[in-house]
């Protein structure tokens, strides 16, 4: 996926407002800003507009396009350094880091407790059965090789 | 977060779609995978389980759905709406465009986002993910022009 394709899928997750309409103007990226053809309606839109505005999409194609010059150059910053900061400090913590950082972003989780267990319980069911699933491919397999042997 | 930290889910997404080939997946934030399998992982982290993400099917694919719903799903959006008219103020052309984004948007959106500086953090983790996703494409694209093209000039045709 190119930058442009990439600003299009992911300008939509990091918004959200009372307004849909406003989320989706401000996530809008032309097939005109990759240089591709415009359409007569477009075009129309856009004269009847003042001024084209910049908008999320189309900062997110800079910032993707000019990530070092933006957010610090790789090889001076080491790339990645917060995720191998973040790598470290996991392996000093337990697993449930994500209830221990404060602030909002850790609390993104939107189950009851009376769903939680239940969803446990969903979660085991799952790899039971992929293990089920496993231990039949296996025997399958067994089978095949005897009978081939 | 507060300390500079990523959370584990966007850690483990971000580390799985590094490895190996995972990055040249085609159409990778695309594509979306099984949903029941999707909230099953989510609810995982949820409860603090560790999770293997390369265990199962379409990891790569189910990794960049699990890190785009964590970032929809979040208190308040990374890019809340009283940020819109710095967006949209946001000047044409590259160099100028680079320099407010890093200069004014940026430490604007440090100073008055809810989550302060964990959330640039953040960002620019996603932006460097993109970023290599991208080049990563391009030089898929490249080999595939190339191989076009040469392919093109093998072609002899007798009428």
């Amino acid at each position: 996926m190119d930058s442009h394709n990439l600003a299009i899928v992911i300008a939509p997750v990091l918004v959200r407002s009372s307004s849909v309409q406003n989320d989706a103007e401000i996530c809008r990226l032309s097939s005109a800003d990759k240089g591709g053809p415009t359409f007569p309606w477009s075009k129309k839109q856009q004269n009847g507009t003042s001024k084209s505005q910049s908008t999320l999409g189309s900062m997110l194609k800079i910032c993707i396009e000019n990530r070092d010059e933006i957010f610090g150059d790789p090889t001076k910053e080491e790339e990645g350094a917060v995720l191998r900061r973040s790598q470290s400090s996991a392996g000093s913590s337990n697993s449930s880091e994500l209830a221990q950082t404060p602030g909002s972003m850790e609390q993104s989780s939107y189950f009851s407790p009376s769903k939680r267990v239940s969803l446990l319980l969903s979660v085991f069911m799952c790899a039971t059965e992929r293990d089920d699933l496993e231990h039949r491919y296996y025997q399958g397999r067994q089978v095949n090789a005897e009978t081939a042997g | 977060m507060g300390d500079g930290s990523l959370p584990a889910v966007v850690r483990d997404c971000i580390t799985h779609l590094r490895n190996k080939n995972n990055l040249a997946t085609p159409g990778i934030f695309r594509k979306v995978p099984k949903m029941t399998v999707l909230n099953q992982l989510h609810a995982t982290y949820d409860l603090g389980i560790p999770v293997k993400l390369e265990d199962w099917p379409d990891n790569a694919i189910l990794s960049a759905s699990l890190l785009k719903l964590y970032l929809r799903t979040l208190p308040t959006p990374m890019i809340p709406s009283f940020f819109y008219d710095r967006i949209r103020r946001c000047p044409e052309g590259r160099e100028q465009a680079v320099a407010y984004i890093r200069d004014r948007f940026l430490p604007g959106l440090a100073n008055d986002h809810a989550e302060g500086e964990a959330v640039v953090t953040l960002l620019a983790e996603l932006i460097r993910l993109l970023s290599s996703i991208a080049s990563k494409s391009g030089e898929l694209s490249n080999g595939s022009s190339m191989l076009r093209v040469s392919a093109d000039s093998g072609l002899q045709s007798k009428t």
